[in-house]
């Protein structure tokens, strides 16, 4: 414990006495930062977005003509155990023929046809994460077609195939768009933990000298690409917390990243902070070494 | 406790010759050694190979248990702690207090208690006579009083070895002998010392034994004294 102490004090004072790499390491990560939780906030809108796209999909089980309601009832009980099923409606026939009698403004389907056309039918809704998967809706049609006494099935097929191909497309679009700035928000540390280490250079060749292992010389860089990530990173949260009376004057009904997320975000960011560390100065702590000299035979 | 068996040195780069060459002598327990020799002789590189900052070229250094024939990477730091460094340049960290750069060393090799590297550094600034400034930083401090802090440094945590490397180049000769004094109190309560200089006289008058080193040879090897008695740390 006192070690850690002692190495995060030492990472404090790294950062504290580079000031100015400090401060233009802080400015430059909060701005990739900030493009990264812009992505992370479309992806959080897109995703409950398209959750609520999702959730109208639905399925329309006609039963054949002759199956009665017992049967019905059968069918209902049988769907309701897909483990993609939420919810699986009777629809009543006389219900359901007082809704078109409605539609039609009060024309007599019976009057005209001598009996009820209509057959018996559910409606059987998807759980969330069903939903969300494609080709999820199409598998359950196929499986429920395959019951006796079932006439047809539909689902409005084109309607749903457009919304997760267009579903697909959004999501890798974000992906794509927060791989960059990921990287970006990588490329922009090892650079500034490269300056600071460069700064420190001639402090590092010392503890080499008098017997410090890379282990006492690393951590406090490492702990330093943590502490400048999670601060860039706080700090874009706030600008984004700032920026979002913006949001909402231009996109009425978007949410803000929940803490969950925020929170997440904090916790990668320190994470990624010390991995570029790593990977920044483990070279060059390296390229102190002494350089291989020939060794004569 | 120092040997060199038969160590060539050359470094990698145009230029072909031996920085060292056939060296081949022993350093015993509680000697203090000088190197002797113009610039180029080789004296600096000795010392680098002591420390294993340079590797043999051919030959090996050992150094107690170490030996640069087998000696594993993550080692050299435990080899290291067991010397003190002295150099001409001083090599203190600026943006630290001089506490601060001899409790750096203490603290490295584990030392994180409060009150014990309090008492450590303090009883050794006190040593160097260097207590009144401990707050200052290096770039406040004379060339005499920076050499202090390093020296200070380097006995912080009592190695048994002590290489210095020109201590006093930089220094008037009046502070070169007060430098001179304390390595030889340093050697006296029982630490090897090893000290590169072009200084003569300094050698004579401080050293038990000269070696003196031209264009990488070893050219005499001549004992003035014998090496004191060893006694408890003052």
């Amino acid at each position: 414990m006192e070690q850690m102490r002692f190495f995060v004090c030492e990472a404090w004072e790294y950062f504290h006495r580079g000031r100015g790499a400090t401060f233009s390491g802080v400015l430059a990560l909060t701005a990739v930062f900030f493009l990264l939780a812009l992505v992370l906030l479309a992806t959080h809108n897109v995703q409950g977005f398209a959750a609520r796209l999702q959730s109208r999909k639905a399925l329309s089980v006609f039963l054949a003509e002759g199956a009665g309601e017992d049967r019905a009832r059968g069918l209902q009980e049988a769907i309701r155990r897909f483990g993609e099923v939420a919810e699986v409606k009777l629809v009543d026939r006389e219900e359901a023929l007082a809704e078109i009698e409605r539609d039609l403004g009060g024309f007599s389907v019976v009057s005209a046809l001598g009996e009820n056309p209509l057959p018996q039918s559910l409606v059987v809704t998807l759980t969330s994460s069903s939903a969300a998967r494609p080709g999820a809706l199409q598998s359950l049609a196929s499986e429920i077609r395959s019951y006796e006494d079932v006439e047809d099935v539909i689902y409005g097929e084109e309607w749903v195939e457009i919304l997760d191909k267009n579903i697909r497309t959004l999501s890798r679009a974000t992906m794509a768009v927060g791989g960059l700035a990921a990287v970006s928000v990588f490329v922009v540390l090892l650079t500034t933990l490269r300056l600071v280490f460069l700064g420190r250079r001639e402090t590092v060749r010392i503890l080499k000298m008098v017997g410090a292992t890379d282990r006492f010389i690393r951590l406090p860089f490492l702990i330093l690409g943590g502490m400048q990530s999670v601060s860039s990173a706080g700090l874009a949260l706030v600008l984004l917390a700032a920026a979002r009376a913006v949001f909402d004057a231009f996109l009425p009904g978007a949410r803000f990243l929940p803490p969950s997320w925020q929170a997440l975000f904090l916790l990668g960011s320190f994470v990624f902070g010390v991995l570029a560390s790593l990977v920044s100065v483990e070279p060059a702590l390296r390229s102190l070494e002494t350089q291989r000299e020939e060794v004569v035979r | 406790m120092i040997y060199f068996d038969g160590v060539y040195k050359r470094y990698a780069g145009p230029r072909e010759a031996w920085v060292l060459e056939n060296i081949d002598l022993g350093v015993d327990v509680g000697e203090m050694v000088f190197l002797l020799g113009p610039s180029g002789a080789g004296k600096s590189t000795f010392l680098k190979l002591v420390t294993l900052e340079e590797r043999p070229s051919r030959g090996r250094v050992r150094v107690q248990q170490f030996d640069s024939a087998t000696i594993r990477r993550r080692d050299i730091p435990s080899l290291r702690r067991r010397c003190g460094m002295v150099y001409q340049d001083f090599r203190l960290i600026r943006d630290k207090t001089v506490e601060e750069n001899v409790a750096y060393v203490l603290q490295m090799t584990g030392v994180l208690n409060r009150d014990l590297l309090r008492t450590e550094t303090r009883r050794v600034l006190n040593r160097v006579g260097l207590f009144a400034k401990r707050n200052e930083f290096p770039e406040n401090l004379s060339g005499g009083e920076q050499q202090r802090a390093a020296i200070a440094r380097a006995l912080v945590h009592q190695p048994t070895i002590i290489l210095a490397d020109e201590p006093t180049g930089n220094l008037d000769p009046e502070m070169g002998a007060e430098i001179m004094q304390i390595l030889r109190h340093v050697n006296l309560s029982g630490a090897t010392v090893l000290v590169a200089t072009h200084d003569a006289e300094l050698a004579e008058r401080f050293g038990d034994r000269l070696i003196a080193l031209e264009a990488g040879k070893l050219k005499a090897d001549r004992r003035i004294r014998r090496p004191p008695q060893r006694g408890p740390e003052d």
